[in-house]
């Protein structure tokens, strides 16, 4: 998997040892566009004394801690195998089908973006370990073993809940790119807001058919909540991710083998190992 | 006795085996008006396509098939089988011995695939990236991956192209570099699906002579689908015709052609702009004095045929030609549509 990894992070390298300007253009860019997706958060959190039962260096945490989840499902996640619903409905699973090696192996090595993904990563990196210094307690080791598996909880989350909606491509090309479009949306819009005050059939949605509140608000809440460690609380992420994950690999199974059958009778190259 | 003393082909083993292979695709029939598509929603119309109606279909070790048919024959789903894309919806696929799709990962690694109008290169990269790229997906190890691109960049003059994008090459350049790609890994088995496809005719001609020599020199096994007969005819192959998915002949060239009698062509230069009718011979072009007939060979001879023209007009020039494998083929398939098969040899005809 190493080499994998290595050989399609290279694929991602070489294009901005050859790009300079432009390469560093895409970078800033790259960081732009995902900071603006969190910014409305940072505005409230930087202008107010907190939001509701938040403070506002507890929403920097909750800030950092999405980004930091989303950079990380993003740097595994490029060249549209996130959205995977175009890989599908353009029938460029056949190219990944015809790799020696298994299906999830093929598409997170060739997801693998290290170099021009990792902007969001970086950025999300820096406010959590800023807003970790600067929360009103102490943490022990125990606290951060549970952030960090709350935190590829929460990447989980957002890798699964994207498949779930893409997979629809095996039945619907078409129109699963455009769900998936705005799934991914939903997932940058929603994800780092504190859900405390929403309504409770808005909430139930956020946590179950978009479950948007598993990404930040709940983890968040939970690794927060407890001054004398973490309780049961900070399993409720990774819980969910893991029920998420088996929800979508059972569809995803269904969809491949409906894949097998049918093939894709819709090929198109556009965005194919670009 | 082994095959090689039976009958000529190169060895005994079955590369590739098809059986009774049926597979049907359903189409959605899309409404044309309001009532149509709210009624739609509950209950669509589905259309159910028929590719491949009980094909069977052995490939020796070593033998080129061509796999021929006119579009929407069932050639790429053929292919698709046989790449482990796909599954049969009845019968049996099978190649060097496994089952494409249930052996996916280990059948792959034996295999090479090549889409006319795919690439499986790096579109944004050199197309040193995407071998290099290759060799660690495919896991090749040093030794092999200096060898095989030694003999592949001189066969298929890559150097030239080696650190030019894919994007900028145009199509001869970049249908060259994924055929070297796709040999990369030094497959048993080649899948070329349509690869001369959009080629110039230089581009066509050296392509024909790369997968004629994988087959002659390296001793590949060479399954090939084109719905252009004259370049398969160019590969000196075995020729498998599917129509509406089934094959329907199944040998070579020379056998392909005598299915249809003797046809001929005859140009002739005269001296009246009027083509003067010839019985037994169909007119099928007039350019100024100069017409063009057709006939069948065996029922009407050149010379009574001009014996006849001579009776009405002064002959300057005579030029007569075999028909192409074309004009050959699509006189097959409008037999094969009128129903007339029978007029077809029984020992060609599945």
């Amino acid at each position: 998997m190493r080499s994998l990894l290595a050989a399609n992070g290279r694929m991602g390298l070489e294009p901005f040892l050859r790009g300079g300007w432009q390469a560093l253009g895409w970078v800033v860019g790259e960081t732009l566009i995902n900071v603006s997706t969190v910014l409305a958060m940072l505005l409230l959190a930087g202008r107010f004394t907190g939001v509701g039962p938040w403070s506002s260096t507890e929403l920097f945490f909750m800030v950092g801690f999405v980004l930091v989840s989303r950079g990380l499902a993003n740097i595994f996640s490029g060249r549209n195998v996130l959205m995977i619903s175009r890989k599908i409905g353009r029938g460029q699973l056949d190219h990944v089908l015809l790799q020696p090696i298994p299906l999830w192996k093929a598409l997170a090595a060739e997801g693998f973006s290290p170099f021009d993904l990792a902007a969001t990563l970086v950025v999300g990196v820096g406010t959590l370990a800023w807003s970790v210094t600067a929360l009103p307690r102490a943490h022990d080791v125990l606290w951060f073993g549970a952030l960090l598996l709350n935190i590829a909880g929460s990447a989980c989350v957002i890798v699964a809940y994207q498949y779930l909606w893409g997979a629809l491509a095996f039945w619907s090309p078409r129109g699963a790119e455009e769900v998936n479009s705005v799934s991914a949306s939903v997932v940058s819009d929603l994800s780092a807001y504190p859900l405390d005050a929403a309504p409770r059939a808005v909430l139930s949605t956020l946590v179950t058919v978009v479950p948007v509140g598993f990404i930040g608000w709940i983890p968040t809440r939970e690794l927060l909540r407890t001054a004398q460690g973490p309780g049961v609380g900070v399993l409720a992420g990774p819980a969910a991710a893991l029920a998420l994950a088996v929800i979508t690999f059972a569809v995803f199974r269904r969809g491949l083998r409906r894949y097998e059958r049918y093939g894709s009778g819709r090929y198109s190259d556009f965005g194919h190992r670009r | 006795m082994n095959a090689t003393e039976a009958d000529g082909t190169p060895t005994s083993d079955t590369v590739v085996e098809l059986a009774d292979v049926w597979k049907t695709y359903q189409q959605r029939q899309r409404p044309e008006s309001l009532g149509e598509t709210f009624r739609s929603l509950l209950r669509p119309t589905m259309k159910t396509v028929e590719a491949l109606k009980g094909v069977s279909l052995e490939v020796r070790r070593g033998e080129m098939v061509a796999y021929a048919g006119p579009n929407g024959a069932g050639k790429s789903t053929t292919i698709k089988l046989l790449s482990g894309l796909m599954v049969p919806d009845r019968g049996s696929v099978r190649a060097l011995g496994m089952n494409p799709a249930a052996d996916r990962v280990e059948y792959v690694r034996r295999i090479a695939v090549v889409f006319g109008q795919r690439t499986e290169l790096w579109w944004d990269h050199s197309i040193g990236a995407s071998f290099r790229w290759k060799k660690a997906t495919w896991g090749i190890p040093d030794d092999v991956y200096r060898d095989m691109l030694g003999q592949l960049s001189e066969q298929f003059d890559l150097q030239p192209i080696w650190k030019t994008l894919a994007r900028e090459l145009s199509l001869g350049q970049r249908m060259r570099a994924d055929l070297a790609l796709a040999l990369l890994h030094d497959p048993e088995l080649i899948l070329l699906d349509e690869p001369t496809l959009g080629l110039d005719v230089v581009a066509r001609e050296r392509m024909l002579d790369w997968i004629k020599r994988l087959n002659r020199q390296d001793r590949k096994t060479v399954l090939i689908t084109s719905h252009n007969m004259a370049d398969l005819e160019r590969l000196d192959a075995r020729v498998v015709m599917v129509h509406q998915g089934s094959v329907r002949f199944d040998g070579g060239f020379d056998d392909l052609r005598a299915t249809v009698a003797d046809r001929r062509v005859m140009t002739v230069s005269t001296d009246v702009l009027a083509a003067p009718a010839l019985q037994g011979a169909e007119l099928t072009r007039s350019d100024g004095t100069r017409h063009e007939y057709r006939f069948d060979a065996s029922r009407v001879s050149v010379v009574r045929l001009l014996e006849e023209l001579s009776s009405t007009c002064r002959i300057d020039d005579i030029q007569t030609s075999v028909a192409s494998i074309d004009d050959v083929v699509s006189e097959v398939y409008q037999q094969l549509e009128k129903g007339t098969v029978r007029d077809i040899p029984a020992r060609a005809l599945r």
